[in-house]
């Protein structure tokens, strides 16, 4: 069983995001990063499926240098080896899914395993692009995988209950939120990492255009809360309701 | 939160290192510090409780042997890099990183000598645990000796008068060790094997001792009850009684004839140790200052607007990294030097711990009142702080321990 996941650099959850006073992006300085925590989930899983019956653990990441940190992380985490597909600028979805895709094509693993989404952009997007364009079937947020001969059965959690969807493999999966809970890299685990490769190769390389189709334009914070009010009467309050909240 | 290292030849395992273990601290063990710190001490080494979490979860991911060289089953990490694990620890918890310590000491004590079947019986079972059923701890301290058995060098140390409370006799082929140790014997109540220090030549006074390993199962040792204390109410500590209890020789670390220069290796280690682990715990209480103080407004602005808050958070932050790079140099230059210069490790350990309870001390004077209740981590952490100045030998032993030093060591040479 060989599984491909994947190991996107975002910023650390638990920081407060500021957004650029000319509304560009992200302030970046004083960020701290780490692994897209959905990737985190897709990658114990991974490991779990290896450590069960067999197999190879291959962790993907895109961006700059520093994105190589992420997959080390992966590598920690007990994965065999990395592949680092440097891009400098913030790629969309669309182009994504196309180097995954020509990744894939090299590698030919049995399963993709990613997170269901990034959570800094949180677009959710990138498995089911990729499942099309392989032609593959594809299991989105997963919150069980059972694999056999040549199936994966993925539970998924849907409102009001559970869906069950069997896949041909090679496949694509995508983690939710409760498929599991990723382990800590042991130290011994870390020492080795650095021992492991990290294959490196550019868009080009893969022949892949990264020319962006989606653009982000504009970021905004969202506006202040005000404070409240305590309001007279009835009458007023639905005046406040309409004119000020405009609401009613 | 990350922190800059002014470290410029840190290597990316170092980061990688501190990164992994500020998680593991962050998630695991600054959560179950907290509930710990406010269970009894009974329930804390109750068999359900969250302490052993920890313990199983820090064992599986091999922080119990950061200390033991890869050679004997430990990890192969540079001495700058334990100090930037500890550092990491301590900052999610300085008592449940001191339990972790001293949990290696058996198998730590042993790797200095590295006899055949000290490794065998006592380093590689240790290494190779992984759900924490092996347990070390340091039997050093006695109720009537804390700190003076730890004066290294200074005439007290030699003094036949002083009578210790722990002593062994040949008989035979076997020590047999009576007398007790007190009841600040860290994880002392939860221990399988203790790196002891005790007597065995009153007339040498206490440096007429030995370090051997003592299994805890063995018949004649007893246990006192966890002690319930002010700060790392997190970290069990309590009393060791040995009552005719017989080791063969082969668990000897070291013999009279060696160990005040073993001991000597020994403090260099721990005390550097509280040193870096008091860097976390400082950086801890300057972050939540910090975070606090940005958010807080009193007289119409917030309280990081004010001079005199900027003035204190800069202080504070400055002891920080000073206790940081200080005691890290201080370990690494002692871990790497047959003879450790030890008056520099006692540096580490009296101005990092004095640090850390002051800039706590001062985090609580900008939280105001919400910094004496319990409903802010700064609370706990201030506690914690205080009973560093005592822990590991008091500030004011090892500063006079340290001071007779000096006098007699000025200036030493370059190595």
């Amino acid at each position: 069983m060989k599984i491909l996941v994947t190991a996107k650099r975002v910023t650390d959850p638990d920081m407060k995001i500021k957004v650029k006073e000319d509304g560009t992006g992200v302030e970046m300085s004083s960020m701290s990063f780490k692994v897209n925590p959905f990737d985190e989930i897709a990658i114990e899983e991974a490991l779990r499926i290896c450590e069960d019956k067999g197999g190879e653990v291959v962790v993907v990441g895109i961006g700059s240098d520093k994105a190589q940190t992420e997959i080390r992380y992966g590598l920690s985490m007990g994965a065999d080896r990395g592949i680092h597909v440097s891009a400098g600028s913030e790629l969309d979805s669309d182009a994504v899914a196309r180097i995954l895709k020509k990744v894939v094509e090299t590698e030919s693993p049995d399963l993709v395993l990613l997170g269901k989404q990034a959570i800094d952009v949180d677009d959710n997007q990138v498995s089911q692009l990729l499942a099309e364009y392989l032609g593959w079937g594809q299991a989105c947020f997963a919150s069980k995988i059972e694999i056999t001969e040549n199936t994966a059965r993925v539970e998924r959690e849907v409102d009001g209950g559970i869906e069950v969807v069997e896949i041909d493999l090679p496949g694509v999966v995508s983690a939710d939120l409760r498929l599991n809970e990723p382990r800590y890299p042991a130290l011994p685990a870390i020492m080795k990492a650095k021992k492991k490769e990290i294959k490196k190769m550019t868009p080009a390389d893969l022949g892949v255009d990264t020319t962006p189709r989606v653009v982000i334009t504009q970021l905004a914070e969202p506006p202040q809360r005000k404070g409240g009010r305590i309001v007279e009467d009835v009458a007023e309050l639905i005046k406040a309701l309409k004119e000020e909240a405009k609401v009613i | 939160m990350n922190y800059l290292d002014l470290d410029l030849e840190l290597t990316e395992d170092d980061i990688e290192l501190k990164s992994a273990a500020h998680r593991f601290a962050k998630e695991v063990m600054r959560p179950i510090a907290k509930e710990l710190d406010e269970m009894t001490p009974e329930q804390v080494i109750a068999k359900d409780s969250p302490f052993w979490t920890f313990m199983k979860k820090a064992y599986e991911l091999g922080y119990h042997t950061i200390l033991i060289p890869e050679s004997y089953g430990g990890m192969d990490l540079t001495s700058k890099q334990q100090a930037i694990i500890y550092e990491e620890l301590a900052w999610g918890s300085f008592g449940l990183t001191v339990a972790l310590g001293v949990a290696s000491f058996p198998a730590f004590g042993a790797s200095l000598v590295a006899e055949e079947e000290l490794i065998d019986k006592f380093i590689t079972p240790y290494c190779e645990c992984k759900d924490a059923s092996i347990i070390g701890c340091w039997g050093i301290t006695e109720p009537d000796h804390g700190s003076d058995t730890l004066m290294c060098g200074h005439p007290i140390f030699r003094d036949p008068d002083i009578k210790a409370q722990c002593r062994a006799k040949l008989d035979g082929d076997e020590w047999v060790i009576s007398g007790q140790k007190s009841a600040w014997v860290s994880c002392g109540t939860v221990a399988t094997h203790c790196a002891l220090f005790c007597q065995t030549d009153p007339s040498m006074g206490h440096a007429g001792g030995m370090i051997c390993i003592v299994p805890l199962d063995l018949p004649g040792v007893t246990k006192g009850k966890p002690l319930d204390k002010l700060g790392q109410r997190d970290l069990n500590q309590g009393e060791i009684f040995f009552d005719n209890v017989r080791i063969p020789q082969s668990h000897v670390i070291a013999g009279s004839e060696a160990y005040e220069v073993l001991l000597e290796i020994v403090l260099s280690t721990t005390t550097a140790f509280m040193g870096f682990a008091s860097a976390g715990l400082a950086r801890a209480a300057f972050e939540e200052a910090l975070e606090y103080a940005k958010n807080r407004v009193q007289g119409g602005k917030r309280l990081v607007e004010y001079t005199n808050i900027q003035m204190k958070l800069f202080h504070m932050f400055s002891k920080v990294e000073l206790t940081r790079y200080y005691s890290r140099m201080a370990y690494m230059f002692n871990q790497n030097t047959s003879t450790p210069a030890e008056e520099y490790s006692l540096i580490a350990k009296v101005f990092g711990t004095n640090s850390a309870y002051e800039i706590a001390h001062d985090a609580i004077q900008i939280f105001g009142g919400n910094g004496l209740t319990k409903e802010y981590l700064i609370e706990k952490l201030y506690r914690d702080a205080r009973a560093t100045l005592i822990e590991d030998g008091s500030n004011d032993t090892l500063a006079i321990a340290g001071g007779h030093k000096l006098i007699h060591t000025y200036p030493r040479l370059d190595m």
